[in-house]
């Protein structure tokens, strides 16, 4: 706990100009020190911005998202402890803002689909347009089966679309897309070749979205 | 001999106006401020359109409306822009007496450059009272003021209003015609309908330059509604830095705010979604030591004199005596208007959600707060003694105490918590409590119990010590639907801005039984800030 406290460097919660503070809730966290394997999607901790539902946004926050508990870590400065961003009141958060490889985050809102998403889930939204990309990142735990072990953290990652307001869960490779779009399947295949998509990567299967919701 | 007087009156007024030192900023030709009628009674609602021709799309939203007597507010309001011009109403209270008040209309940038516009009201009491007028005609330096007349230069052919014929019968509709053949007509047209007096009668109108407000150091209209104030020591004195300040507002969904003073001691906060007039109590985070906490004014300071008296002719009239019966008739039959406010509630307590609510009321009667806690709160100890009183939450997650908790009643916070032993079965609706430690921006919520009592007003405890309690006037905002029917009302018709989308507006009103002389005024201000309006008289016989 000492140790990644130490390792934060002093930022400054952002106010904006009116004076008035941006009013972050949380509740006091305590790092689980009973697994082996990361339980946050960053080991380290990550500059960033949380937008809260009353539309205001601190920048220049430390944060760590925790993919087992499914909650956004923050640090406070001021009162040099961890808390849990408050759930109800948070709208979205980006990590690592205003780099290339910066990561955005929304409150899923929907329905959800069982134990894989639910409403109020952090869902990393990898494309946004009338088709929206999502991954939701999360972990099993395997039991330690032999004494004085831990149990072990595994991340996990689930892919969603949603079209129109319905969910539908894919894997992110091209075949996938194709069987939940059928009738564009030449289209889809048109696109691969056109834009050397190589269905290696999720980028690549986000690039192929992006150009399928400009179609 | 009367008019040499009245002209060297101006002359002196406009001299005295000019060099004082709180008259009107340059810009202020840029905002227009127009009311639905010319004369009014005690009692009723003054309508009114405010314009400002050189706003943009991102410009000054927030408009302060009011009404002042010599060195005295009225009423106000704060209105929120709606595309390029504010309206509403505000009242006249019935107490106000016979006599000529201000109606001001301002805003402020955000470096606190203030654009300000005013206009007097004739107001009669329908009581009689009129002290105020007699007092300022005894002043030879105030002048006689009669606004029925409306000035015939401001017509413009740019804007036509016509009906069929220029006679009707009491109850008959008139069928209106109103032609805007101006390119960028600025807070579209307003549309009104009302009765006059005989156009025979004289009239005077204000002379450009008299005093709308005095100038006061710390005040400053900004674009935004803040309540702003300053703690200093109650002994030494000196300016309070870098202390926490709270406002809080009774409520059963607890929502502060907090700030910090600056070098000079003072305090700010923005209040975004406040409605209606609030019930505030700002206090002192820090109790060790005394402080005073002093509020600026939220609103300009009025002017220490208004120079104009109704004429006794005028106020003698029958037209001024048909006017406060009509009010007096209108104020007895009319049926209550529900105002609705368009309210943002905050749907979240600010210290999270709780597992568990309890209600005193659902077992037997407890005498005070220590029985309460003792009976009820197993989480919560409370214990009073001859010498000290403290309260602590047990947390069963990370079974730890928490010593100092905060202290709500009724959303406000408290810090005594021998002061909370007052409060019994009778008094308290619900308790809920927070065990978990939490921040909400830079508070340290270790534990928290919040009471709420069935008043739900903060009157049953004694208020913390560095605090103070006060109303303030925050945004308001009316479902707006015109007094169609003429129910012993003068004003037949009034709407602040016709449909923006057509040239031509066609628009029907109901005569009143009440014959006489009226007046259609439409009218509107072009990109340059001119005045073009039309006038149509009618008569009901």
């Amino acid at each position: 706990m000492l140790l990644l406290i130490g390792t934060l460097t002093a930022q400054t919660v952002q106010k904006p100009k009116n004076g008035n503070n941006v009013e972050l809730q949380g509740i006091l966290y305590i790092h689980p020190n009973i697994y082996e394997g990361s339980i946050y999607l960053h080991r380290e901790w990550l500059s960033g911005s949380i937008t809260l539902e009353n539309g205001t946004t601190a920048n220049d926050i430390k944060l760590k998202y925790n993919i087992l508990s499914g909650d956004l870590i923050f640090y406070h400065e001021k009162l040099s402890k961890l808390y849990v961003a408050d759930r109800n009141i948070l709208q979205s958060f980006t990590l690592n803002q205003g780099k290339p490889d910066s990561l955005y985050f929304i409150k899923y809102s929907g329905d959800g689909m069982g134990f894989r998403l639910k409403k109020s889930d952090y869902v990393e939204l990898l494309h946004n347009g009338n088709l929206k990309f999502m991954v939701k990142h999360t972990a099993n735990i395997s039991a330690a089966n032999e004494l004085n072990t831990k149990d072990k953290v595994f991340p996990r990652k689930y892919y969603f679309i949603e079209i129109e307001g319905q969910l539908h869960e894919i894997k992110p490779k091209v075949k996938s897309v194709i069987r939940l779009f059928p009738d564009r399947r030449s289209e889809i295949r048109h696109m691969v070749a056109e834009h050397h998509i190589q269905n290696k990567s999720v980028s690549d299967i986000t690039k192929l979205i992006r150009l399928m919701d400009q179609e | 001999m009367r008019p040499l007087i009245t002209i060297s009156l101006i002359l002196s007024l406009c001299s005295w106006s000019l060099s004082s030192n709180a008259g009107k900023p340059e810009n202020s030709k840029q905002l227009h401020l127009q009311t639905d009628k010319q004369l009014y009674v005690s009692g009723e609602d003054i309508a009114f359109k405010c314009t400002h021709t050189l706003l943009n799309a991102n410009g000054n939203n927030i408009l302060f409306v009011d009404i002042c007597g010599e060195d005295y507010l009225i009423s106000s309001r704060v209105l929120i822009r709606e595309n390029s011009h504010w309206s509403g109403e505000i009242n006249i209270p019935d107490s106000v007496q016979t006599g000529i008040y201000l109606l001001r209309a301002y805003l402020g940038n955000e470096h606190g450059s203030l654009t300000i516009t005013s206009k007097p009201v004739s107001v009669l009491n329908r009581f009689g009272n009129n002290e105020v007028n007699e007092h300022r005609k005894l002043n030879q330096t105030y002048l006689p003021l009669n606004q029925m007349n409306i000035e015939a230069e401001t017509i413009s052919s740019a804007i036509k209003t016509y009906a069929q014929k220029a006679t009707y019968e009491p109850g008959e509709t008139i069928h209106f015609t109103v032609e805007n053949n101006l390119e960028t007509a600025v807070g579209g047209v307003s549309f009104s309908v009302f009765k006059v007096n005989d156009r025979a009668l004289s009239s005077t109108l204000p002379p450009a330059n008299y005093e709308f407000y005095r100038a006061s150091e710390s005040i400053k209209i900004i674009n935004h509604l803040t309540l702003s104030g300053k703690v200093t020591g109650l002994l030494t004195n000196q300016p309070a830095v870098n202390e926490m300040v709270l406002l809080s507002i009774p409520d059963t969904i607890p929502n502060i705010h907090y700030n910090y003073t600056n070098e000079k001691g003072e305090f700010r906060f923005q209040l975004n979604n406040f409605y209606g007039l609030q019930d505030a109590v700002i206090q002192t985070m820090s109790k060790d030591r005394k402080f005073k906490i002093e509020l600026y004014p939220m609103q300009l300071l009025p002017p220490k004199s208004i120079p104009f008296f109704i004429p006794t002719d005028f106020e003698t009239s029958e037209f001024a005596k048909l006017s406060v019966q009509r009010a007096t008739l209108h104020k007895a039959f009319e049926a209550e208007e529900k105002k609705q406010l368009d309210i943002a509630v905050p749907k979240y307590p600010f210290y999270g959600a709780t597992t568990k609510r309890t209600y005193p009321g659902q077992y037997i009667d407890l005498d005070d707060f220590k029985e309460i806690a003792w009976e009820i709160l197993p989480i919560l100890k409370y214990r009073v003694d001859r010498d000290s009183t403290y309260l602590r939450i047990w947390d069963p997650l990370t079974k730890v105490y928490f010593n100092q908790p905060m202290m709500l009643v009724d959303g406000i916070p408290v810090f005594n918590p021998a002061d909370l032993n007052a409060l019994n079965s009778k008094l308290i609706q619900w308790i809920e409590i927070q065990s978990q430690e939490r921040c909400y921006g830079d508070l340290s919520i270790e534990g928290l119990v919040a009471i709420q009592t069935y008043g739900g007003n903060f009157t049953d405890v004694k208020m913390p010590i560095n605090a103070i309690r006060t109303k303030i006037e925050t945004f308001e905002q009316y479902n707006q639907t015109p007094p169609m029917k003429p129910l012993f009302r003068d004003v037949l018709y009034w709407n602040p801005k016709l449909d923006p989308g057509m040239k031509t507006h066609q628009v029907d009103v109901v005569c009143s039984n009440e014959k006489g002389n009226y007046v259609a005024i439409a009218q509107t201000h072009d990109k340059n800030g001119n005045v073009n309006r039309a006038v149509f008289y009618f008569v009901v016989e």
